[in-house]
Order: structure tokens, then C-alpha cells, then sequence
């Protein structure tokens, strides 16, 4: 019928499990043209990593394929034996793994594993495969092919693996790329960067690309089409610019709404869970959540239908609208509705019409809330972690230089403030957290509590009045005890007299748990209901900060929205202040009132919230924030992408720290170190913006004291880079 | 990189060493009874026995006795046994060769039979193959290995006569008589570390083969012969060899019940008899071989390691 290149028909998969099998996804169709990108975009659960998998024939061992088709280049991938796939994969349909770390088999080098691949497929000497491997690591964008090609996958950085990845999936010029959220466990710059380079590979290839991605923002930038999941199955598909700009689909526009944006929209909530496999419900999957679900919804799973170009239904428009939209769906419109490519899961989609994407409620004005004295005060803090693990490793000769996590930042945390700490891996953000409660030790400088040095502060004092709430609530929740059991600890820690159970009923329903789930244990949980039970244990205490350290970062975006608005709300409620600390602008951005970013130990911007998101001052920001995929399709993006790698914190480059990297370097930058300086808009650490050295008072020697070669300079750096001042 | 590791890991042997010297010193040290007394019987004068005291040095301090015994041992020599006219040094050369052959041969047939039944029984999970290795090696874990032993004996020696019941005969003098008296001995031991490899040979091959890289490989149009031997065995097999490097130590204390089934002239006899005897310097001397030997082998196992293991020696 069509002339697609893979054409996915009634895909149902399913999983045998103890308690009997599970659909994980049911009815999953739609077609990926020659040349087209196609983003299949959903939720953890809605079954998109599971849809790839069946393409590729890789389900685990429990899985298999109950129904359906998988047509690509003229055979249909299900009915084909595992040694008849063999010639498929790899050369007409090859996959980009989601995680560079586990993917690569560790005792081969990089070339070994590019060049079986070339070999298994290709009519080749091993000498011409290896120099074919060693081209495409220079495609990937991979400095000195040469010697990477003998290294192993241990010895290269995520981005790296990531592009080897890359380079092993494009080697025998597959039709069809299967991209499974290629960028997810990566650094925003350096997701910038494969983005990119998937973006050149495919279309100078002319390969078609299926994008599985739960980022609505990668989905935008890189793809032609869209096919939304939820649930196991696709609600909603067709281009982008349609579906991104006008969606049919309540989950859609849920989704879309929900999403925290760095634009100057206040996400929406969207409330409820994503229904496991196996417990979803009668009738529509989105019914328990949908605003506009009536009883129709709850008799049978809606059909992906075409749907037709509908008007934004006023109040009378909407009985015409169906009469219209139905007749196309049996008739032989069906066809020219298919070519709009617009169908949608919904038995009211004739009703409800178009979308909107963005929320209308704009974020508040109110830039900077009311805040009170400085509580919290760090001082040119330092911390460094020695990667010699015994005596002997630091006698011998040879060893590696430690790491210096936190390089002298100084910070400060206003009461009832929430301060946002944002950096990519190795910037020091976490280090920097778990330094103000103590939970490490400092190499150097002072934190100061009250205006009291951390050293004075009582132990139980400290822990009453700072709490932490950890990323990971699987490792931070003992998993042998109840949730009324943690938190009875944490309460009587603080204050044996109180009346325990009336106050777990009560912290429980504050975090918008029932005071039932006392009697659960952690595993019984959902992700986002064990992060509210971290959340109730740090305030247990009755805490005047909180330190949460990507508390978001596992969970999806409806759930994570929901937690944020959680922090907020109890934020405000209680007087609290936070650091919160994230990798997600967006986040970040959505939470707070100031934000401090971070980069290789270092703070090289703070400013308000809104500033800085506005207009970022300091070349790292700017890049930073230029990164961040956008939503929306129309959004006009001079996406800045930085070069290189983020450098090893073992051996941070002379001079600016980010000099390695930054677009607009200059010549005095690889030997001045520019200290983090006030002005009218916040506080930066670049010589764009100022000529302070680090080391010196901002009266002292600067770089127009002298020329940037003068020893005046490196004098300044010397001493200025180690020991606090 | 490679060399500053193999270093570290030398160097850190020392004061194991040393530790395992004290320990073994002050354990053998403590225990109740006079060696003297013993040695001499019953009729010994109070006069003999305080003559030897003085000329074995009992008389000493024990941490003098200690740095004796260190300083010679620093010397290659491990004192005189007081039990056999013969210096310990040379008792343990007697009966070493003995022992490490019984070892090295139970090794081999457990290894032969282990590793390809564990990877067999991974590959093929849920077969009747998988559930013949599984039930077999429970089997091979819950038996004594004294009672396998005699059951060998019975079997192969007195009612079929296929080998003979033990009896060390050296492999330089007649390799192929050797390799017969070693066989049921090296079986005896071998069967219980056979079982335990192969176990531990089956799981890690099964978790690899659950890895995203066995699953990239397969998306890769690889067969299914090269991801196995490739991708999945090379790593499986690096827990194995930490298990059979620490069951080293298991194999060496399985020698000395089955020397005495089996009549063995290994060390294992030798510890026997010396703890009986009461004879300090042999025991300290043996069993300070012994740990010796174990540690030994654990550095070859983690250097084995880091060559079969790129992530290893550079982290
Ligand atoms: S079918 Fe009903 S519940 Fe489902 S999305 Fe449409 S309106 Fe909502
Ligand atoms: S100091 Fe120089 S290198 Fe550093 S951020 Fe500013 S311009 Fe870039």
C-alpha cells in the first residue's frame, strides 16, 4: 500500500512475568519514509524503548512479538529466522544505544568492535576494515582516530563512547537508523554535540531515523515527524510542526503543557501516573487522567484514526466539526487524511478540536521573593578527592594528581530563598552540596551557618536544621523498612516528646501521600511517591534548609512536575530555604530564584533567575542555556555548540577554566584566571566583563595592570589558585 | 601504568606476609601441652628436657624465639623439626612436589570439566543439559570428599582396578605412572571445586549474556557463535578465575584429608603429623608455605586479571 521503507503494523509485544503476560505494547503502527526522521516520544512505561527493540528483534529473553508486522525494504522482520536477522542488522537497519557506558563491550578495543561489524558484513581484508573504522571515527568527529582506534571503551569520556556508538551503527551505510535516546545519559554541551552530528550523518546519508526520546525538545529540533506514546500505545502522530504547535490528543497537550521550558512559561501540572503494563484501565489508557473524558471513554481502547483538519471548536462549532471529521475517517478520505499524516487515539477528538501547547499562566513576576538575612555562607570552599586509595599508591611514583571537585567557590544562601546550583558533570554541584551539611569534609575554606563556622555548630544542630534530600530514593530509603519506620526514626531523632504517629500522618499528607502508605515499603512505591517519602524525612526534623540534589532527575516529566510544585509549595509554606541542585535548566529555571552556575569546580555565573535566563553574561551560560532543546518548533534557536570535552578536573587548563572550550577566548584568557566579580546584573567570572585576577582583591593586580604574558599575571595565578584567601 | 600496578600489588604482599608470620607464631605458640615432653615421652628427665628447652632456644622470650625464627626464615631457613632429624627446609622440599601436584591436577580436572558445562548450561538455560549441570554440582558440593575418596578407592582400584588407590609416584620419573596414581586423588579433590566453578562459570555467563553490549553486538548482525565466544566468555570468565584463585586455599586444606585417604606424601601428611607431634617449627614452617603459596596465587590471579581486563590496571 505504501511505499515506506519500514512500515510497523498492529505491533503488539508482550512479556511473560510470574504474574502471567503483560502487554507492553499493543496495536503500535506507523510508517518511516525514505530520508524522514521519525521521533517516537512518550513516557517511562509508555513502551517506546520496547517498540524499538521489536524492530530490531532484541526483546529479552521473556519477550515476544504477539501480533503485527515489521515490513522494512520488502520483508517483514517478525517471520524472519535469528540467522536471516543477521543480515539485516547492521546493514539495513542498525541501533544507537541510550547508555555509551554499558554498550560497548568492555575488554575490546574500539577498533575491534568497529571493525567485526565492517567484517561480518563487508568483503573486506582486515587492514581495509580497520582503515575504514578509523574514517568513520574521523565522521563521528573523534580527534586523532588513530590511536583512539586501539583504546578501550573505558579510557574514553561518555561523549566519545557515544560517537563510537555512532560510528559502529552508520558503518555498513544502514537504510535505517534506530536512535534509542542516543543523548540521555549525556552532558547538555555535549548532547549539543551528537545531536548535531546524528543531524549531518543522516541527512548527508539520506538515512531515515527513528528517535526514541522522552525529551519533546530533541523531538522538535531533529525530527520530521512525531508519533506520541502513551501507555503502550501511539495516542497521536504526525509532523511536528503540527503536533507540537496543535495537538489533538489530550496527552499530547498534557505533555507539552507539563514540560518545563527554558522560555517564560509556568509549566502546568499534570497530574495522576503513567498505569503500569498490566494495570491499565478499560476503555482509553489516558482516561483516569484526561479533563476531557466522558463515559465513552471507558468502553473501548480508541483506534489512531486520521484525523481531519479540525477548527478551534467554539461553544456552537463543535457539532459540525464531528459530522466532517467521521465521514473522512470511513470514507475514502482516509487516504487524503493519511497524506496530512495527522491521526490521533481519541473518541473526542472531533470534539475537543485543537490544543494549545504552552500554558498561558506566565511565570510571576515577582523576580525575587521576599528573602531575609544571609543563612547560609561558603567562603572560598575547596574540596579534593585523592584517587590514590592506599599508602603504597601514593609512595610509588606515577600516581594521579587529585581531583579538585570544589575549587574555592564562595556562595550564599538568603532565608526563604531557593538557590538553583547548575553544572555539568564534574562542574562540582554535588560536591558543593553535600559540603554544606557537612556530609563530606573540606579541603579548605569556610562555611559558615548562622554566621557561625560550620566547626561551631553542634553536630545535632547541623542535622536538625540542614537536611538533604538524595537523587536516588531507591538507595537513600532503606528497603527492610516501612515508611511509617523511617520516618519514625527521623522524628524521634529530633524530638522525642512529640506524638509520633499524628506527626508521620501529618508529614505524609503534606508531601500529598495517604497517611496509609506508612505501612508500605519503599519497593511497593512508585519513583515519585518514593521521592515524596525522602521529602517528608528531611522535613521530619522540622529543617530551616534543605539541600535536594537532583531530586527529579529519575523521574518523568509529569511526575517531576508534580514533585517540583510539591517543593515549592511546601518551600513557601514553611519559609524554607533551598539549594537545589540539577543538571536540567529547565528545571531549574521552573524552581529558582537565583541560580549559580557551575563549571569544573568552579561558579562562573550568579544571578536571579530571571537575568540570567534573560540575558547570561558569561560564555559558558549562554552556551549552556542555547543547548537546551526547545519544544517548540518555532522556536528560533542560535544554538551555540561548544567544542571539545568537558576538561578532566584532574588537570584543569591554565588560566580561565573554561578557556578550552569558550567561543569567545581571548589571548590573556590561557593566562588569567578571572575571579567571580558583582555587577549591576550578578556576578561573573569572565574577562569580557571585568579584568579581575583570581588570587588578587578586586583592587589589586588585574590584567590591564600589565601585558598577559607579565609575571605580574602569572604571580596572580599562582598564588591565587590554591589556598584561600 | 601496567607496571606501577603489578608493583603495587608485589609490594602489598609484604606485610601480609608478615602478618600471617605472627599470626601463625603466636597460634601455635598458645596451644596447650610442652613439645618437649612430647618429643621425649613419658620418661624424659627433668634434666633432658630442660637440655633440649636450651638448645632448641624454648627458653627464650617468645618475641626473641619470634625474631629468631624471622631471621632465619629471611635466610631460607625454617629451623629444625624437632620430631625428624632433618631441618624443616628440607621436609618441606620432600613433600612439596607431592602436594602441588595433586593440586595443579585437581585444578585442571575441574577446570576441563567445569568451564564448558557452565557455559554449556548458561547458553542453553532451561534444557535438560542446564539441569544436568546444576543437579550435578549440587551434588559435587554436598559431598565429603574423605567419602568420595573411599567410594573412588572401592570403585577403581579394588573392584575394577582402573587406577591405582594413590601412591605418589613424580611425574620426572614416569610421567605416564604418574599421571595414573594421580588420577583418583586429583578426582577426590577436584569434584567439589569442579562443582563450584562450574556454578559460578554459569551465572556470570548468564549475566553477561544479559548486558546491553551482548544486545549491541547482536544489532550489530553478529551470529549468535561470535557473541558468545567474543562478547559474553571473556568477561564471564574473569569471576571465575577470582573464585578459583580464592579456592586455592580450599584446595590446599582438601589435600590434607585426602593425602591420608590416599596415602599421599604431601604437605598435607606432613602438617598432620607435625600438629600431633607437637614439632612448632615444622608446623610454622609448613603452614607459613602454605599462606605464602595462597597469597602468591592471588597475585597471579589479579595480575591475570588485569591482563584480561583492560579497566583494571588503569584505574
Ligand atoms: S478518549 Fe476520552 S479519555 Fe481518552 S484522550 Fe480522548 S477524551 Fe481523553
Ligand atoms: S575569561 Fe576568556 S575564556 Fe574564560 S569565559 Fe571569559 S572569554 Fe571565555
Amino acid at each position: 500500500m505504501t511505499d515506506a521503507l519500514l512500515s510497523v503494523r498492529d505491533l503488539t509485544t508482550e512479556f511473560a512475568t510470574p504474574n502471567g503476560s503483560i502487554r507492553a505494547i499493543e496495536d503500535v503502527s506507523f510508517d518511516v519514509e525514505s530520508g524522514e526522521k521519525l521521533g517516537i516520544v512518550g513516557e517511562s512505561g509508555s513502551g517506546k524503548s520496547v517498540t524499538a527493540r521489536s524492530i530490531m528483534g532484541l526483546l529479552d529473553e521473556n519477550g515476544r512479538i504477539a501480533n503485527g508486522s515489521v515490513e522494512l525494504g520488502g520483508h517483514d522482520l517478525t517471520s524472519l529466522s535469528e540467522r536471516e536477522l543477521t543480515d539485516v542488522r547492521g546493514t539495513e537497519v542498525a541501533m544507537i544505544f541510550q547508555d555509551p557506558m554499558s554498550s560497548l563491550t568492555p575488554v575490546l578495543t574500539v577498533g575491534t568492535q568497529i571493525t567485526e561489524t565492517i567484517l561480518e558484513h563487508r568483503d573486506v581484508t582486515k587492514a581495509e576494515a580497520r582503515e575504514q573504522a578509523i574514517d568513520l571515527l574521523e565522521q563521528v568527529r573523534i580527534p586523532d582516530p588513530e590511536s583512539v582506534i586501539d583504546t578501550y571503551p573505558h579510557q574514553l569520556s561518555g561523549g566519545q563512547r557515544q560517537r563510537v556508538l555512532i560510528a559502529i551503527a552508520i558503518s555498513c551505510d544502514p537504510d535505517l537508523l534506530i536512535a534509542d535516546e542516543p543523548t540521555t545519559a549525556l552532558d547538555v554541551t555535549i548532547e549539543a554535540q551528537i545531536l548535531d552530528l546524528l543531524e549531518d550523518l543522516v541527512s548527508d546519508r539520506e538515512t531515515s531515523l527513528v528517535q526514541i526520546t522522552h525529551d519533546l525538545g530533541v523531538v522538535a529540533e531533529t525530527c520530521d515527524r512525531v508519533a506520541v506514546m502513551y501507555a503502550g500505545r501511539v495516542v497521536e502522530q504526525g509532523p511536528v510542526s503540527e503536533v507540537f504547535v496543535e495537538p489533538r490528543h489530550p496527552y499530547t497537550a498534557g505533555l507539552l503543557r507539563s514540560t518545563p521550558r527554558i522560555a517564560d512559561v509556568e509549566p502546568e501540572l499534570l497530574a495522576g501516573n503513567v498505569p503500569d503494563p498490566g494495570e491499565r484501565p478499560v476503555g482509553c489508557n489516558f482516561a483516569p487522567r484526561c479533563p476531557h473524558s466522558t463515559d465513552d471513554c471507558h468502553v473501548d481502547d480508541p483506534p489512531l484514526e486520521p484525523a481531519g483538519a479540525a477548527s478551534r471548536p467554539s461553544a456552537e462549532g463543535r457539532d459540525a466539526a464531528p459530522a466532517e471529521g467521521r465521514e473522512v475517517a470511513s470514507g475514502e478520505g482516509r487516504e487524503a487524511a493519511s497524506a496530512e499524516g495527522r491521526e490521533v487515539a481519541c473518541v473526542r477528538t472531533d470534539d475537543i478540536g485543537t490544543l494549545e501547547p504552552i500554558p498561558e499562566a506566565k511565570r510571576e513576576q515577582t523576580a525575587t521573593p521576599e528573602v531575609g538575612p544571609t543563612i547560609v555562607e561558603g567562603e572560598r570552599v575547596e574540596k579534593d578527592f585523592s584517587s590514590a586509595d592506599s599508602l603504597l599508591d601514593r609512595l610509588l611514583p606515577g600516581g594521579e594528581p587529585p581531583v579538585r571537585a570544589v575549587d574555592g567557590v564562595d556562595l550564599s544562601l538568603a532565608e526563604g530563598e531557593t538557590l538553583g546550583l547548575v553544572g555539568e558533570s564534574g562542574s562540582g554541584k554535588t560536591t558543593l552540596g553535600r559540603l554544606l551539611l557537612e556530609l563530606t569534609d573540606r579541603t579548605g575554606g569556610e562555611i559558615r551557618f548562622d554566621g557561625r563556622p560550620l566547626a561551631e555548630v553542634p553536630e545535632q544542630e547541623l542535622r536538625s536544621r540542614i537536611q538533604f534530600v538524595f537523587q536516588d530514593p531507591n538507595s537513600s530509603l532503606n528497603p527492610r523498612q516501612t515508611v511509617g519506620k523511617i520516618l519514625r526514626f527521623a522524628i524521634k531523632k529530633h524530638d522525642a516528646a512529640t506524638d509520633v504517629d499524628d506527626r508521620i500522618a501529618e508529614l505524609l499528607t503534606e508531601v500529598g501521600l495517604d497517611p496509609e502508605t506508612r505501612h508500605d515499603y519503599p519497593h511497593q512505591l512508585s519513583g515519585g511517591q518514593k521521592q515524596r517519602v525522602g521529602v517528608a524525612r528531611a522535613l521530619a526534623v522540622d529543617p530551616d534548609v534543605i539541600v535536594a540534589d537532583e531530586p527529579t532527575s529519575a523521574l518523568d516529566v509529569s511526575v517531576q512536575g508534580q514533585l517540583l510544585d510539591l517543593l515549592d509549595d511546601i518551600k513557601r509554606e514553611r519559609g524554607l530555604s533551598m539549594v537545589f541542585i540539577s543538571h536540567d535548566l529547565s528545571v531549574i529555571r521552573h524552581i529558582a530564584d537565583r541560580v549559580a552556575v557551575m563549571y569544573l569546580g568552579r561558579i562562573v555565573e550568579v544571578g536571579d533567575t530571571r537575568g540570567l535566563f534573560g540575558a547570561p553574561q558569561h560564555p559558558y551560560t549562554e552556551a549552556l542555556l542555547s543547548a537546551v532543546p526547545d519544544p517548540d518548533p518555532g522556536a528560533e534557536v542560535d544554538r551555540i555548540v561548544l567544542d571539545g570535552e568537558i576538561p578532566d578536573p584532574k588537570r584543569p587548563p591554565e588560566g580561565c577554566n573554561f578557556v578550552t572550550r569558550c567561543p569567545e577566548a581571548m589571548a590573556e584568557c590561557e593566562s588569567h584566571d578571572p575571579e567571580l566579580v558583582a555587577n549591576d546584573d550578578g556576578e561573573v567570572a569572565c574577562l569580557l566583563h571585568h579584568d579581575v585576577v583570581r588570587g588578587e582583591s578586586a583592587d589589586g593586580a588585574t590584567v590591564s595592570d600589565g601585558p598577559p604574558e607579565s609575571e605580574a599575571g602569572d604571580a596572580a595565578r599562582a598564588d591565587g589558585s590554591g589556598d584561600s584567601v | 601504568m601496567r607496571y606501577r600496578y603489578i608493583a603495587i600489588r608485589l609490594l602489598q604482599t609484604v606485610p601480609v606476609l608478615f602478618g600471617v608470620s605472627v599470626v601463625v607464631f603466636i597460634i601455635i605458640h598458645s596451644a596447650p601441652g610442652d613439645p618437649v615432653v612430647n618429643m621425649l615421652g613419658i620418661e624424659a628427665t627433668d634434666e633432658n628436657v630442660a637440655q633440649i628447652r636450651q638448645a632448641y632456644g624454648l627458653n627464650d622470650p617468645l618475641y626473641v624465639q619470634y625474631a629468631n625464627w624471622l631471621g632465619g626464615i629471611l635466610q631460607g631457613d625454617l629451623g629444625q623439626s624437632l620430631t625428624q632429624n632433618r631441618s624443616v627446609t628440607a621436609l618441606i622440599a620432600s613433600r612439596l612436589p607431592a602436594t602441588l601436584f595433586l593440586a595443579v591436577a585437581s585444578m585442571l580436572i575441574a577446570v576441563v570439566i567445569a568451564i564448558p558445562a557452565g557455559i554449556i548450561s548458561a547458553v542453553r538455560k532451561g534444557s535438560a543439559s542446564d539441569y544436568g549441570v546444576t543437579l550435578g554440582a549440587l551434588t559435587g558440593i554436598s559431598i565429603p570428599n574423605f567419602w568420595l575418596g573411599l567410594i573412588l578407592i572401592l570403585l577403581f582400584a579394588r573392584t575394577y582396578n582402573v587406577f591405582p588407590p594413590g601412591n605418589y609416584v613424580p611425574p620426572s620419573e614416569d610421567p605416564v605412572a604418574a599421571i595414573r596414581h594421580v588420577a583418583l586423588p586429583a578426582i577426590t579433590v577436584g569434584t567439589a571445586f569442579a562443582a563450584l566453578l562450574a556454578r559460578q562459570t554459569r551465572s556470570s555467563m548468564l549475566d553477561n549474556l544479559n548486558q546491553e553490549y551482548v544486545k549491541m553486538a547482536k544489532s550489530k548482525g553478529l551470529g549468535s557463535r561470535k557473541i558468545f565466544v567474543r562478547h559474553a566468555l571473556k568477561q564471564a570468565l574473569l569471576p571465575v578465575i577470582t573464585v578459583a584463585g580464592l579456592q586455592f586455599g580450599y584446595l590446599l586444606s582438601a589435600t590434607v584429608v585426602v593425602e591420608q585417604v590416599f596415602a599421599w606424601p604431601g604437605m598435607g601428611r606432613l602438617i598432620w603429623s607435625a600438629v600431633q607431634q607437637q614439632d612448632y617449627p615444622t608446623v610454622q614452617g609448613t603452614v607459613l608455605v602454605v599462606a605464602t603459596l595462597f597469597v602468591l596465587i592471588n597475585v597471579i590471579v589479579d595480575l591475570t586479571y588485569s591482563y584480561l581486563d583492560p579497566r583494571v590496571s588503569a584505574s
